[in-house]
């Protein structure tokens, strides 16, 4: 497979990434404005984690502003895609690369702080962690 | 069509597609609670009560020592009980849930101390100290430990909490709490109704509204 198409399946996986990863955020946070007080279920376990006093900076919910980080990822690849300038994938880097750290940050933080782990979060900083390697891949190549 | 044309085409594809994902989780959030009707079980002597037996609000509870979100609401009955306390009773009933290993074995040691007249001061100990004991790697003694704090004869503590008449009652209030149609912890009710709160003043404005009924 040639270098091109094999980078253009790299865009478009993290494009889809992305839209897995804004979905997974998207339900966070409304779970979190709108959903039901916290509570342990016999099932599903605790919110222990998605209501701990670490899921929102100044009072904004960590999981919104990780829908607001997949939805301006999104608006990054798709104009990348329809432009292919190496500004804008430099714009898609630097973004993926912010989102990655702060994904290592947010494991950190439930593996020895909170010491508990919500599905819902764990997908959402693999993803993180995922786009950013992708995005550092596509970038060498690119170069 | 023009390439301009495409790219505002995609463009608002996009718009639309996101759009329908918060919609969509919206919906999928927003969906109302499971309602799990009136209590069931009508609170009696045989139920762990504290506060005023006469009084017109009663608070019953269906909680689990183990859960992370029941001892944030102890801190919340806890002020109520504090402000409120000649006018309302609390009830607690067990309900501890699988997936906290220990749950069981503390919601025994409050029945042990129970029959040594002291529930309320292990229900108390295990709360305070839920971060402890949860990750503790010998239950037993750090159960035996609290049993001391709170001055209990330790050998019959020890042989009450080995006995299967208590271990049956919390299996028992397992099942009630089946029965009742619990799914999951804390569960509360003010007199026969489920009531939901996220705070001490939510909490307080629904006791209020109650005893001016």
């Amino acid at each position: 497979m040639d270098t091109s198409k094999n980078n253009t399946i790299i865009v478009w996986t993290i494009l889809a990434l992305s839209v897995a990863g804004f979905t997974d955020a998207v339900y966070l946070a409304m779970k979190r404005i709108i959903g039901s007080p916290i509570n342990c279920f016999a099932f599903s376990g605790c919110d222990t984690v998605a209501q701990s006093t670490y899921s929102a900076i100044f009072g904004i919910p960590l999981s919104l502003l990780g829908a607001i980080f997949y939805a301006v990822t999104i608006i990054l690849i798709t104009y990348y895609l329809q432009r292919r300038t190496k500004k804008g994938l430099q714009r898609v880097l630097a973004m993926a690369i912010l989102g990655g750290v702060f994904a290592l940050y947010l494991f950190a933080l439930q593996a020895f702080v909170i010491k508990a782990w919500c599905l819902y979060c764990v997908i959402s900083d693999t993803i993180g962690v995922v786009t950013a390697l992708l995005a550092i891949d596509l970038w060498k190549k690119e170069k | 069509m023009s390439k301009k044309g495409q790219e505002i085409f995609i463009w608002l594809l996009i718009v639309i597609g996101l759009g329908a994902i918060v919609l969509g989780m919206y919906a999928a959030v927003a969906k109302p609670a499971v309602v799990i009707g009136d209590l069931v079980i009508p609170v009696s002597s045989a139920d762990w009560r504290k506060g005023n037996e006469n009084a017109k609000v009663t608070l019953v509870e269906y909680s689990d020592f183990q859960c992370p979100a029941c001892k944030y609401y102890y801190g919340i009955v806890k002020e109520l009980e504090k402000e409120k306390g000649d006018d309302v009773q609390m009830v607690y009933r067990h309900f501890p849930l699988q997936q906290h290993a220990f749950a069981k074995t503390a919601a025994i040691a409050t029945e042990a101390a129970g029959k040594q007249g002291k529930f309320w001061e292990m229900h108390d100990m295990l709360f305070d100290r839920q971060e402890e004991w949860s990750v503790s790697e010998n239950i037993q003694q750090s159960i035996v430990e609290y049993a001391t704090l709170i001055g209990l004869d330790i050998p019959k503590f020890i042989s009450d909490v080995q006995s299967v008449d208590l271990a049956s009652r919390v299996e028992r209030a397992i099942t009630e709490g089946g029965t009742q149609g619990i799914q999951g912890t804390p569960t509360f009710f003010i007199n026969e109704t489920q009531v939901r709160f996220q705070s001490y003043e939510e909490l307080k404005q629904l006791v209020e509204d109650e005893l001016n009924k």
